[in-house]
């Protein structure tokens, strides 16, 4: 898969750009999308103008719209092509599971793996 | 419900064994009034029962006593006129019947009679002088031929009179030996005696014309006898029917007296001995047959009484716990009619009501709906014996009330049936219930969020420190500078959390005093510190105190409300806006203190608004600093102080109003 548009969706500051940095290191033409909550992500999904990603990091908790609430709102679009990856320090099997049970979500990362997840999406 | 069944055997028996003891004792009774009422006619039934033969014989005998008295009185006759005759007159062999009961007689009337019978050769035929020493013989009286004493008209005179010598006596009188007669006076029977002295016969002296004396062998013994010659006094008026004689009748008596004792003695022995029977029966039946019931009666009632008293007390206990039970217990019959209802049941309806919940349904007071749902669980109750339901309910008094309700059906002692309802009250149950759950939810929700939001900056922190190691390494240090102001920022909000969640634990077990709080000098304090934060200076602050006195509260958790509520005001102001402001009031409304912190900020979510005051809420992305642990921590100092927080939402911005109850301004 070739990656070339990845979005990350978190609220803390320190992880949003943790995971910039990692992605660039991987692949510096790799642009990065940044949304600090589910409802921010949403609107730039549903903006047409906006670049498509092809991959999400999304975060659980987070104030506002989270993580969860954001997979159902999501699950209700028609095009739900992306392929989402749950990147949290949650360790719950509850946030696992509720995460999991919608087919585009592909992996439950607890952070910080995010450099091995890369390069495995990458060579497939 | 007790079926004493011995009740019909007992009286059955009892029955029959009162006929037996009635029988028995009228027997008993009968015999012995039998026995009194026979005893006065006891003669005149031996008379009669006296057989034919032997009455015979008592009249031959008498006959033969007869012919003898008429003797005598010949004889009497004859001395009364100096003509000594015939006095040794029974021509009767020495077995004659008739003597020996003559003779019995006398004796049986303590007589001692001294009778020489001969016969009429001089010989002796019977004497009572045999062996009476100073009677040594006794001479014929007469000396009358056979012949002449069967033929009276030829009775000879003799005129001398044969005396027999008394050796002790001492004047020499001679006894006149005569034999006797018995006769029955009106005093009862007697014996006329004619062995006195002729004096004692004619009680006077008689005059002796001749004396001679004779002497004389008769078997053996010398007799001397004198012959006196007496010239006797003139005839006494002696009559042997002056003594009514009676003979057969002395035979007769003397046997009847001889049967009747017999008789008596075996009749009483009888009687005694059939009432012996009669009372040993009665004693061994007693017991067994006629007392026993009785006695079983007597127990059973005993035992009646023993159960009914029992039952009385076990009633009166039921009643007891019934009444004081602090569940509320009642009893409907089949038609959901309340037949029973204690103090508790009772409590729940209104004072006017209550005398009158007794004998309707309870369901008259209640909703339809409630009414309904209530006759269900009769319904079921009834049907199927039990039934059990939770259920809130708005009773009559116009409390609301969780009540478990447990149903079980009785029959009662004519068979109809019945339910007994016991209804717990568990409201004070239920809330704490709710509230240990809602507890226990924050509580797993803290541990799961603390576990989260704790990890989070640290993963983060470590994750920033590589990258800073790789810049370092490759010379990227602006890169690597700012990846450590990153790092600082999220050690910072981590240390704001724990700082938090310190003061929480702290603020949940610190029990603190209640003082006198001036408000208007807290809310200077906090802006002060809180003068350093972002948009601080743009700020406008405007404080209205429609109430200014000190309030009396715990002073930190009170200071930690407004703290917060200024502090989130400043937090979340628009920096859009043009001219920010943060509105501090205060005022009494109803009976409270109210307190209000309001700004034109950036407000909150109207989705948001019911989680506003749980843990770990945080609403605002991007400016998200803070714990989220702020609002919940308001709310539960809120409850420590008895008061309540509130949210309105103000377009723009938000408004949190903090009530007191009034007891805080005294």
């Amino acid at each position: 898969m070739k990656i070339q548009s990845v979005m990350v969706v978190d609220d803390s500051e320190g992880d949003q750009m943790l995971t910039k940095i990692i992605i660039e290191d991987f692949d510096s033409a790799i642009t990065v999308l940044q949304a600090y909550d589910g409802r921010e992500a949403l609107d730039m999904l549903l903006t047409a103008s906006s670049v498509k990603p092809d991959i999400i990091f999304l975060d659980v908790n987070m104030p506002g719209m989270g993580g969860h609430e954001f997979l159902e709102e999501y699950n209700k679009l028609e095009d739900t092509s992306i392929v989402v990856l749950m990147l949290t320090s949650s360790d719950q099997e509850i946030d696992k599971q509720k995460s999991l049970q919608y087919s585009f979500v592909k992996r439950y990362i607890q952070k910080p793996v995010v450099l091995d997840i890369l390069q495995e999406l990458s060579s497939t | 419900m007790w079926k004493f069944d011995s009740d019909k055997i007992t009286s059955e028996r009892s029955i029959v064994s009162s006929i037996v003891v009635f029988v028995l004792i009228s027997v008993s009774l009968f015999l012995l009034l039998s026995l009194f009422l026979l005893l006065p006619r006891i003669d005149k039934i031996f008379d009669s029962l006296q057989t034919q033969s032997e009455q015979e014989t008592v009249k031959i005998y008498s006959a033969q006593l007869r012919q003898y008295i008429n003797a005598r009185e010949l004889a009497i006759h004859d001395m009364a006129n100096n003509q000594f005759v015939t006095n040794a007159v029974l021509l009767a062999d020495g077995d004659n019947p008739a003597f020996r009961d003559y003779i019995a007689a006398a004796y049986l009337l303590g007589e001692n009679p001294l009778l020489t019978v001969l016969d009429v050769q001089g010989e002796v035929l019977f004497s009572e002088l045999d062996g009476v020493i100073k009677y040594q013989w006794a001479m014929p009286l007469l000396e009358l031929s056979e012949d002449d004493f069967i033929d009276k008209s030829n009775t000879k005179k003799s005129h001398r009179l044969n005396i027999v010598n008394n050796p002790n006596n001492t004047n020499g009188w001679f006894e006149l030996a005569v034999p006797v007669f018995y006769g029955r006076g009106v005093e009862g029977v007697f014996i006329a005696r004619f062995d006195a002295s002729p004096d004692t016969i004619y009680q006077a002296n008689v005059e002796i014309n001749s004396e001679s004396a004779v002497s004389y062998e008769k078997d053996g013994h010398i007799v001397s006898s004198g012959y006196r010659e007496m010239i006797l006094p003139s005839k006494q008026s002696l009559s042997i029917n002056d003594y009514g004689l009676n003979f057969t009748h002395i035979v007769s008596r003397q046997y009847a007296e001889e049967q009747r004792k017999k008789f008596l003695e075996e009749l009483v022995f009888s009687v005694l001995l059939g009432a012996g029977i009669i009372f040993f029966l009665l004693f061994l039946l007693g017991r067994k047959i006629i007392l026993k019931p009785y006695l079983d009666l007597v127990k059973t009632k005993e035992l009646l009484v023993e159960r009914e008293r029992e039952i009385n007390d076990s009633l009166s206990f039921q009643s007891l716990i019934f009444e004081s039970i602090p569940d509320l217990a009642f009893v409907k019959d089949e038609e959901f009619r309340i037949v029973q209802a204690n103090d508790a049941f009772l409590s729940a309806y209104p004072e006017s009501m209550r005398d009158s919940v007794v004998g309707t349904t309870s369901v008259e007071g209640y909703s339809p709906e409630e009414a309904e749902a209530f006759l269900e669980y009769d319904k079921e109750a009834f049907k199927t014996g039990f039934s059990e339901t939770e259920e809130t309910i708005l009773f009559p008094d116009g409390v609301q009330r969780t009540l478990i309700t447990k149903k079980v059906r009785f029959q009662g002692s004519e068979g109809k049936n019945f339910i007994l309802g016991l209804a717990r009250d568990i409201t004070d149950i239920k809330t704490s219930e709710n509230n240990l759950i809602q507890a226990n939810t924050e509580l797993e929700e803290f541990a799961y969020r603390t576990s989260h939001d704790l990890r989070s900056p640290l993963i983060s922190s470590l994750g920033m420190l590589n990258v800073i190691e790789k810049d370092v390494e490759n010379d990227e240090l602006v890169r690597a500078k700012k990846c450590i102001g990153i790092v600082r920022k999220s050690l910072t909000s981590l240390d704001d959390l724990v700082q938090d969640i310190l003061m929480l634990t702290k603020m949940k077990n610190v029990e603190e005093k209640k003082e006198f709080v001036d408000v208007n000098e807290v809310v200077d304090s906090t802006l002060e510190k809180f003068s350093q934060m972002d948009g601080f200076d743009k700020i406008r602050f405007e404080t209205i105190w429609l109430y200014s006195k000190p309030i009396r509260v715990e002073r930190s958790r009170f200071v930690m409300i407004l703290e917060n509520l200024i502090s989130n005001a400043i937090k979340y102001y628009d920096p859009s806006n043009d001219s920010p402001q943060v509105v501090i009031r205060s005022k009494t409304e109803k009976r409270k203190i109210v307190f209000s912190v309001s700004d034109n900020g950036l407000g909150i979510p109207e989705n948001q608004h019911e989680k506003l005051f749980s843990m770990f809420k945080r609403f605002h992305p991007r400016t998200s600093f803070g714990s989220g642990l702020g609002l919940y921590m308001v709310k539960k100092s809120a409850d420590v102080l008895g008061g309540s927080i509130s949210y309105k939402a103000l377009e723009p911005g938000s408004c949190f109003v903090l009530s007191l109850p009034a007891e805080a301004s005294k």
